[in-house]
């Protein structure tokens, strides 16, 4: 299929860099070393027409890094597009049709105040919803209600992902959030939506994230520790949330994790990145992947199961929670963390022994998803 | 509170469609399905721009439809 060769980042925040000098300073580092060799680029971002005011971004990116004749495309699938953006280069390399791609995702949004970009963000809906004035984030608020209701899940579980999520971040200097919090202060920080607070929803963020991606058999000649992307899978859901059955269960996942572990062979890796927008979506995404039954991923996160040392860790990054969310990035990021941790890059929060991993990235509220199974066997 | 029926198959939505989900069909007429029963609220304080800066938001049961909707 495809191996993932290299990685670049740039620290999530709230920065004062352009757009750009963000993109560059994750890609520099990979391009610098492969300048020869890189035949196409992608950049996953979603709102640089909306936050910064540019259009081609994809382009203004190459020229910027002086690849000027490089052929670039950019991916917007919300805050899916990190996971379509790996599913897009994976799929040139296997193809054929680029031997080399540099994948870039990139967003800056603190500029903007935050009722707008929830504005901005919530534009992803269909008119009538969004005319009654949810933001994306209010889903989660109502999902953790359905949730708690359908699954008797404690409050605590839920606000349980958030300790687990800053405690990881805080061994990520790339995270945005560098703070250890106990469960009291996750659920004494400010109500958000109700019942979810302030630290259970991720932050507004810049930041970007920079891969390189080839052909399997090539691999070995830009690094000896490649990690193969073995299997990856991408499923639509509805746009209208009035048109779901059920919020609790989030098919899109549900499918394309299928195609990645079929594809792959790999049933349950060793560690999963998941889109925990807010804390409540990493307890579904669990659930819908398979990781644990229906209604019962709370208990695993109770019971330590995903922690670092735990059966299975979960967003060892941080997470969108405390890594920060800056849209365009978050899918590229979680495919990186996943690089990180394979090749024993990960730090402080290295799990051991550890030669699978899965990156999930999801779009909306679950409108879009890409599944990446990894691993470092080709 | 007015939902989207199809035609063909009689499948109400509350968002407008070209075509069904359930059919295909694509002749739809707008009715009164009455007022929303809410399933879950939540009470917001962080609200998109051009709205007020705190409100309920409910998903409710209207008709064969689902809604979203507001209350200040």
């Amino acid at each position: 299929m495809a191996a993932i060769v290299s990685a670049g980042f740039a620290r999530f925040g709230k920065r004062k860099d352009s757009i750009m000098d963000i993109a560059a300073e994750s890609a520099m580092p990979v391009v610098r070393s492969h300048r020869d060799e890189i035949d196409f680029a992608l950049v996953s971002n979603c709102y640089s027409g909306e936050f910064n005011g540019i259009s081609g971004i994809n382009n203004l990116l190459t020229t910027y890094l002086s690849m000027d004749a490089v052929p670039s495309i950019r991916i917007d699938n919300t805050s899916g597009s990190g996971g379509a953006a790996l599913f897009t280069a994976v799929s040139l390399v296997e193809s054929g049709r680029a031997r080399c791609v540099l994948l870039t995702g990139v967003e800056k949004m603190s500029e903007r105040p935050t009722k707008e970009v929830t504005r901005i963000i919530s534009s992803l809906l269909g008119d009538r919803e969004k005319a009654a004035g949810p933001s994306l984030p209010s889903f989660a608020g109502l999902l953790t209600t359905l949730y708690m209701r359908e699954f008797a899940a404690t409050r605590e579980s839920i606000a349980q992902v958030a300790v687990k999520n800053h405690r990881n971040g805080a061994l990520n200097p790339n995270a945005h959030i560098q703070k250890v919090l106990t469960l009291e202060q996750v659920l004494q920080s400010n109500v958000i939506i109700d019942p979810l607070r302030l630290f259970e929803i991720s932050p507004i963020s810049d930041g970007a994230v920079s891969l390189l991606v080839v052909p399997d058999p090539e691999a070995p000649s830009f690094t000896d520790k490649p990690v193969h992307v073995k299997g990856i899978g991408m499923s639509s859901e509805s746009s209208h949330l009035t048109a779901r059955e059920t919020l609790t269960d989030m098919p899109s996942v549900r499918r394309a994790g299928e195609i990645a572990r079929r594809e792959s062979g790999i049933d349950r890796p060793d560690l999963a990145e998941l889109h925990d927008m807010a804390t409540v979506l990493e307890i579904v995404e669990m659930e819908s992947l398979g990781f644990y039954p229906r209604g019962e991923g709370w208990k695993a996160v109770l019971e330590g199961k995903t922690e670092i040392g735990g059966e299975l860790p979960v967003n060892t990054s941080g997470g969108l929670n405390s890594k920060g969310h800056p849209i365009g990035a978050s899918g590229v990021a979680q495919a990186a963390e996943v690089y990180l941790q394979l090749t024993g890059g990960a730090g402080g929060r290295q799990v051991r022994d550890a030669r699978t991993g899965m990156a999930v990235s999801m779009a909306g509220f679950g409108n879009s998803a890409t599944a990446a199974m990894m691993g470092l066997e080709k | 509170m007015n939902v989207f029926r199809c035609t063909g198959c009689g499948a109400e939505l509350f968002e407008r469609r070209a075509s069904c989900p359930s059919c295909f069909g694509e002749s739809f007429e707008e009715v009164d399905a009455g007022e929303p029963e809410a399933i879950v609220s939540s009470r917001l304080t962080v609200t998109p721009e051009g709205f007020a800066d705190s409100y309920d938001l409910f998903i409710g049961k209207l008709g064969k439809a689902r809604a979203i909707y507001r209350k200040e």
